[in-house]
C-alpha cells in the first residue's frame, strides 16, 4: 500500500539524505584511494549519481511522482517529451556539470585518510537497510527506487519461472459467437474499414462524452451524433506501441521490446507470433495499410505495424510522396490528414481497404505546430492539440464524405490509450470526480456505419480496448478466423463482470462502476482478480517468448 | 596552481556539489507538496492530514 503524502514526503527526503551521505563517503573513499583506477572513477560516479537525482527531481515536480516503470519502458520516446522547459533545464544542468568537471580537474587532490572507509561501511549498511523497506514504502529512496523499477522490467523473467510448466493455448477458431444484433443493408462489396488510433485521447476531452468540452471538438461531436457512441470503454494497456499492437491483436503485448532485458538477448520475435486484425483481413481479400505520422525514429511503430501483418506500412516518406511538399521529420496533424487524403485518393478501387491511422500531435507534453490552431487563450496545450486535431480531422471527414469511400466504409474512431497524466491535463480534469491521474481512463470509441441500423449509444460497462478487433470482425461478419483474442466483441455478452488494464505492470480493475486501483478490488473478487492478473502476465511472457500462436508452439 | 584551488580541494568541491543536488531535490519535493498542481489526490490527502 502506498503511504499518504506527508509520510511519503518524509521518506523521499530521509531516503535521499542517506543516499547522499553514502555517495559522499563513496566519493571520499575513491578520492583517497591509492589506486589510480579508483581515483579516476570519482568524477563519473558523482556525475552519474547527480544525473539520476536531476531526473528524479524534474519528474517529481512535473508529474508528482518519481520516474515510473512506463517512463523507463518508453525511454526511446524521450524526444517526444522534450519540452522547451526541459531543454532549458538540460542546458543549465549540462553547464553546471561541465563547470564542475573543469574545476574538479584543477582542484587540489586529497590527502590519505583512513576514516572514510569506516564511514563508507556505516552509510553503506544504512543504504542496505533501506532495501527491505523498498516494497512496503516504494519511494523510500529515489536512487534505489529507480534501480528497483528498472529491475521491475525483468518481472517477466520471474513469470518465466512461475509458468515454466504452462503451455500457451490461446488459439480459437471463431472471432465471436453471437449473431450480429443490428439490421443492415447488404452491400455488393465488402465494406472498407478505417480505424483511427488517435494519439493519447481520453473520452473526457471530447464534447460528445463531456459537455464541458463541446466548444473544443465540434467536428468529432458531429461525427458522434451520426455514429454509435460506445460509453464506459477503457484502454487496456499503454503506451502507444502496446496500445496499438494490443488492440489489433486483442492481447496484452510484452513491454516495449528494445528495453526489455530478455528481449535484448532475443530481438527476433517470430513474424508469425501474432494473429492480428490485419492478418485476418488480408486473408479475407482486404488490402491493408497502416498510415502513421511518426517517422519511426521516436518510436518503434513501423516495426510494430509490420509485425501486426499490415501489407503496406505507410510512413512519413510515403505520405509525403503523395503530398510532394519536401518536408521531413514527424508530421503535424494538419499535414498528416492532408497526406492521408492524398494517399487514399491514389489507391486502386479493386479491393476492399483496411486502413489504420496514427497521428502524433495530440501526444502529451507537446503543443500544436506552427501550422495548427490554439484554443482560447492558447495557454493549455492539451486543449490546443485536441482542438487542432478536431479541426484537421473535420477537414478530412468532409473529404471522406465526398469520396468513393463514403458509402461503403465502417469507420472506427478511437485512441491508442488515455491521455497521459501530464500537469496541464490533470489541472484541466481535477474538478472531475471520477478522474484519477493514472494511465488508464475512458477512451472514445465511435462506430460510424451508415449501412447499419445501430443504436445511438452502447454502454461497454467497463470493458476495454481488447474488444476492438473482435468487434470490427463482428461488424464485417468475419466469424471464422483463427485468433488468439483475449477480448470479446462488444456486441456479445462479456464472460466476466470486470476487466483488467495493465500499464508498466501496474494493474487496474474496470467494471460498471468505473476504474479502480488494485488496492480497491472488492474482497469477494480478489481470487478471480489474482487469476486474471496472472493470465495477463502469462500473455506478456508468451509474447516475449514469441509463443502466442499455435504454429510457433508446434515448432518448439 | 592558483591559491584558490588549494582552498577548493576535490573533497570540498564534491561535498558542495552533492549538497547543491540534494538541495535542488528537496526544493522540488517541497514545491510539489506545497503546490500539488500535478496530482489532485495529493492535495486532498494533505488537507485531510491537517496541512
Amino acid at each position: 500500500m502506498i503511504p499518504p503524502p506527508p509520510l511519503m514526503f518524509a521518506c523521499y527526503l530521509s531516503g535521499a539524505a542517506v543516499e547522499f551521505v553514502f555517495i559522499y563517503f563513496l566519493t571520499l573513499y575513491c578520492l583517497r584511494s591509492s589506486k589510480k583506477v579508483v581515483r579516476f572513477l570519482t568524477l563519473p560516479l558523482i556525475l552519474a549519481f547527480s544525473a539520476v537525482y536531476f531526473s528524479q527531481s524534474y519528474t517529481l515536480r512535473q508529474s508528482g511522482n518519481l520516474i515510473d516503470v512506463i517512463a523507463l519502458e518508453n525511454v526511446h520516446h524521450f524526444m517526444l517529451v522534450l519540452t522547451d522547459k526541459l531543454k532549458r533545464k538540460l542546458i543549465q544542468f549540462g553547464a553546471l556539470f561541465i563547470a564542475f568537471g573543469v574545476i574538479f580537474a584543477f582542484a587540489a587532490k586529497s590527502e590519505q585518510n583512513k576514516k572514510a572507509k569506516k564511514i563508507l561501511i556505516v552509510s553503506g549498511a544504512l543504504m542496505l537497510l533501506q532495501l527491505p523497506f523498498a516494497s512496503a514504502l516504494p519511494s523510500l529512496s529515489p536512487a534505489v527506487d529507480l534501480a528497483a523499477k528498472a529491475s521491475h522490467l525483468a518481472a517477466p523473467l520471474a513469470t518465466a519461472y512461475r509458468f515454466r510448466n504452462r503451455t500457451p493455448d490461446f488459439m480459437k477458431q471463431n472471432a465471436f459467437e453471437a449473431p450480429f444484433p443490428f439490421e443492415r443493408t447488404e452491400t455488393a462489396r465488402k465494406p472498407n474499414v478505417f480505424i483511427f488510433f488517435t494519439e493519447g485521447l481520453s473520452a473526457r476531452t471530447l464534447g460528445a462524452y463531456n459537455p464541458r468540452f463541446r466548444g473544443v471538438t465540434p467536428h468529432l461531436d458531429a461525427l458522434a451524433e451520426r455514429s454509435m457512441k460506445v460509453e464506459n470503454y477503457y484502454n487496456h494497456t499503454a503506451a502507444t506501441e502496446k496500445g496499438v499492437l494490443g488492440q489489433l491483436t486483442s492481447f496484452y503485448p510484452a513491454r516495449t521490446r528494445d528495453f526489455h532485458p530478455e528481449v535484448m538477448q532475443t530481438p527476433d520475435i517470430p513474424s508469425d507470433n501474432y494473429r492480428s486484425l490485419a492478418h485476418i483481413l488480408n486473408e479475407n481479400g482486404y488490402e491493408t495499410y497502416f498510415l502513421m505520422a511518426s517517422t519511426g525514429i521516436t518510436d518503434n511503430l513501423p516495426n510494430i505495424a509490420e509485425k501486426a501483418g499490415f501489407r503496406h506500412v505507410v510512413g512519413t516518406e510515403e505520405l509525403r510522396a503523395a503530398l510532394k511538399n519536401g518536408k521531413s521529420g514527424n508530421m503535424s496533424d494538419e499535414e498528416f490528414f492532408k497526406a492521408a487524403e492524398a494517399f487514399l485518393k491514389t489507391l486502386p478501387d479493386d479491393k476492399p481497404v483496411f486502413a489504420a491511422f496514427y497521428n502524433l500531435e495530440t501526444h502529451a507534453f507537446t503543443d500544436t505546430a506552427p501550422d495548427g490552431i490554439k484554443y482560447g487563450d492558447g495557454t493549455n496545450r492539451v486543449l490546443n492539440t485536441v482542438a487542432n486535431f478536431d479541426r484537421q480531422f473535420g477537414k478530412f471527414f468532409d473529404w471522406f464524405e465526398r469520396s468513393r469511400y463514403a458509402k461503403n466504409t465502417y469507420l472506427f474512431f478511437t485512441s491508442d490509450h488515455a491521455h497521459f497524466f501530464e500537469p496541464p491535463f490533470v489541472s484541466l480534469m481535477k474538478s472531475e470526480k471520477d478522474y484519477k491521474p493514472v494511465f488508464v481512463d475512458r477512451i472514445p470509441l465511435l462506430i460510424y456505419a451508415p449501412s447499419v441500423k445501430q443504436p445511438k449509444t452502447l454502454d461497454a460497462k467497463g470493458r476495454n480496448s481488447l474488444a476492438l478487433a473482435p468487434t470490427v470482425l463482428h461488424y464485417l461478419n468475419v466469424k471464422k478466423a483463427e485468433n488468439h483474442f483475449v477480448g470479446h466483441s462488444l456486441l456479445e455478452t462479456a464472460p466476466k463482470d470486470f476487466n483488467v488494464s495493465e500499464t508498466g505492470l501496474i494493474f487496474f480493475f474496470t467494471d460498471e462502476s468505473g476504474l479502480h486501483e488494485e488496492k480497491d478490488v472488492p474482497e469477494e473478487k480478489k481470487a478471480e482478480w489474482q487469476k486474471a492478473k496472472e493470465n495477463v502476465m502469462f500473455c506478456i511472457y508468451s509474447d516475449i517468448r514469441g509463443q502466442i500462436t499455435r504454429r510457433t508452439r508446434a515448432e518448439d | 596552481m592558483p591559491k584558490i584551488f588549494n582552498v577548493i580541494n576535490r573533497e570540498r568541491l564534491c561535498a558542495a556539489f552533492l549538497l547543491f543536488n540534494f538541495g535542488y531535490f528537496a526544493s522540488q519535493a517541497v514545491k510539489t507538496f506545497n503546490d500539488p498542481t500535478p496530482p489532485p489526490y495529493v492535495r486532498l490527502l494533505l488537507i485531510r492530514s491537517g496541512r
